[in-house]
């Protein structure tokens, strides 16, 4: 199996707080992997050192092998990562279809046109496709983000909380594309809070405090491990 | 009293006069909406359109080519623009009155910098025609005309632009969220500087399609730069709709009113209107034309 990410020992310091300290995080091809942790663990901030919103202060990050510390974030998007966020940010005054033209494909247009077609489709998006992105409801606007995302191919997706402001009928389905985006050989880290997601989706979870990872394993290896115990419930 | 026929021909003449203000008016209301940059440089880029077309004039003898020259060369001047003066301010917490004060500085640089070429004393611009219609009692200049429908055109072809190209679509991407769009691998960077070397080219080509009635000179930019504000201003900053329709009647209202006042004190009006305006809808009427 081949890494597709690897954070190594990085550092990110803003003025005296350490936000992510000496952090090591390893994506194998493929996986489906939780990232967890309480607030202010540095979650956000790993995922932006990853896309390169934020250049770390130490330590090198790569992708398939390739050294990208400090590479601009289109660059890291080129080089196949996808990223969604805590709250949906589609371009709101984008139609969906215009939404999803936006990406800066690789292929043809005649490719990107069935690529369009098919996300559409897959993820239930046919009957908004005109649309403007902002009257699509809190679900619809993560779904056209997923696809938004997957026009790009990417070969690891990063979701920001996917169930923030999703419901729950509506979270079994986003869920399932999930699922099947991951078996179609997509590699994705999930940040969550909600742990019923994470324990039902990923096959690996890494748990984040204070800048640092202290645990990874599955969910009930996490769940019974003590030094997760002692950072969500702060010491004892 | 005023006549219907003095009446309907002012507001002929606002109508003309108000398609080349929203040639100018549309590119400082496009580059604010899409890279939030209030550019006090604007006038200059008018100024600078003057006199390239002025220069191109006087080397080949074709209008045609002094206007094309002057969208070129006003746009390469934006372009460079944008990556010299406004990128290296991009990363600072503060953007807005960092990339403001230096664009107002660049319109001293540049109209100082023609006086020490040139000096201060006008250039005229031939008409590029002398033929006047009369249509129904109303007398219509042909070079006005022209003027307006050059203007119309140019606004036509940058509403396609925007609408229906990758470029547009990556300019409209940009304006809304530059850091997704980022992530969906555009480059805002690239985005920018053509959005603001398309805004300069409009106030370039605006130059020299008004140098015959304004002449060319040093200063020449900041009467239509101060016009086109107060546009924006009413139309709301960043709403081509808005700014379209207060181009339009902003200029109507000025020629109506010149019936009985002078221009400095239509300006005054204009003021006055933008004054109000600004009150009662702080963000001007263009969020409320969407």
């Amino acid at each position: 199996m081949t890494t597709v990410l690897s954070v190594d020992d990085v550092t990110k310091r803003f003025g005296g707080i350490v936000a992510v300290d000496g952090l090591d995080l390893a994506i194998e091809e493929g996986e489906l992997v939780g990232l967890i942790g309480p607030n202010g663990a540095g979650k956000t901030t790993t995922l932006n050192l990853i896309t390169g919103f934020l250049d770390p202060d130490e330590g090198t990050v790569s992708l398939n092998g390739e050294d990208v510390t400090g590479a601009s974030p289109d660059a890291v998007s080129k080089r196949g990562i996808g990223r969604t966020f805590q709250i949906s940010k589609p371009f709101g005054r984008l139609s969906v279809y215009e939404n999803l033209l936006v990406p800066n494909v690789s292929c043809g247009p005649a490719e990107q046109e069935a690529r369009i077609e098919r996300l559409l489709e897959e993820l239930q998006l046919e009957e908004v496709r005109e649309n403007r992105a902002d009257e699509l409801s809190g679900g619809q606007k993560k779904l056209l983000e997923l696809a938004r995302v997957l026009m790009l191919e990417p070969d690891l997706i990063l979701l920001d909380e996917p169930a923030a402001g999703v419901n729950p009928v509506l979270m079994d389905d986003i869920m399932d594309d999930i699922r099947r985006i991951n078996a179609n050989g997509t590699a994705i880290l999930v940040i969550e809070h909600d742990m019923s997601v994470i324990s039902e989706l990923c096959e690996r979870v890494v748990v984040m405090n204070a800048g640092r990872n202290i645990a990874s394993g599955t969910f009930e290896e996490i769940r019974d491990d003590e030094k997760v115990r002692e950072a969500y419930l702060g010491g004892t | 009293m005023v006549s219907v026929a003095l009446l309907a021909q002012q507001i002929v003449n606002g109508l003309l006069f108000g398609g080349q203000l929203a040639l100018i008016a549309v590119g400082l209301t496009l580059i604010w909406g899409v890279a939030r940059v209030l550019n006090f440089g604007h006038g200059a880029m008018f100024m600078v359109g003057g006199f390239v077309g002025f220069f191109t004039l006087g080397a080949t003898g074709s209008l045609v080519a002094a206007v094309i020259a002057a969208g070129i060369v006003v746009f390469a001047l934006g372009y460079v623009t944008e990556v010299v003066l406004i990128r290296p301010l991009r990363d600072r917490e503060e953007f807005g009155i960092p990339s403001m004060v230096v664009t107002l500085g660049l319109a001293f640089f540049l109209e100082n910098a023609f006086i020490v070429w040139i000096g201060t004393q006008r250039q005229s611009f031939p008409r590029f025609t002398d033929v006047i219609w009369n249509v129904a009692g109303i007398t219509l200049s042909a070079q006005r005309v022209l003027i307006f429908v050059i203007s119309l055109v140019a606004l036509g072809l940058l509403f396609v632009v925007i609408s229906r190209t990758e470029l547009g679509l990556a300019i409209r991407a940009v304006s809304q969220d530059h850091d997704t769009a980022l992530l969906m691998g555009v480059r805002p960077n690239r985005v920018y500087a053509i959005t603001f070397g398309i805004s300069a080219a409009l106030a370039g080509l605006a130059g020299v399609l008004l140098a015959p009635l304004f002449a060319v000179y040093p200063s020449v930019g900041w009467y239509p730069f101060l016009l086109s504000f107060v546009v924006v201003m009413v139309g709301g900053l960043g709403s081509v709709r808005g700014t379209l329709l207060a181009a339009m009647g902003l200029a109507v209202v000025r020629s109506i009113s010149i019936i009985w006042v002078s221009s400095q004190m239509a300006m005054v009006i204009l003021f006055a209107i933008m004054i109000v305006v600004l009150v009662a809808y702080p963000d001007g009427i263009g969020g409320y034309l969407e």
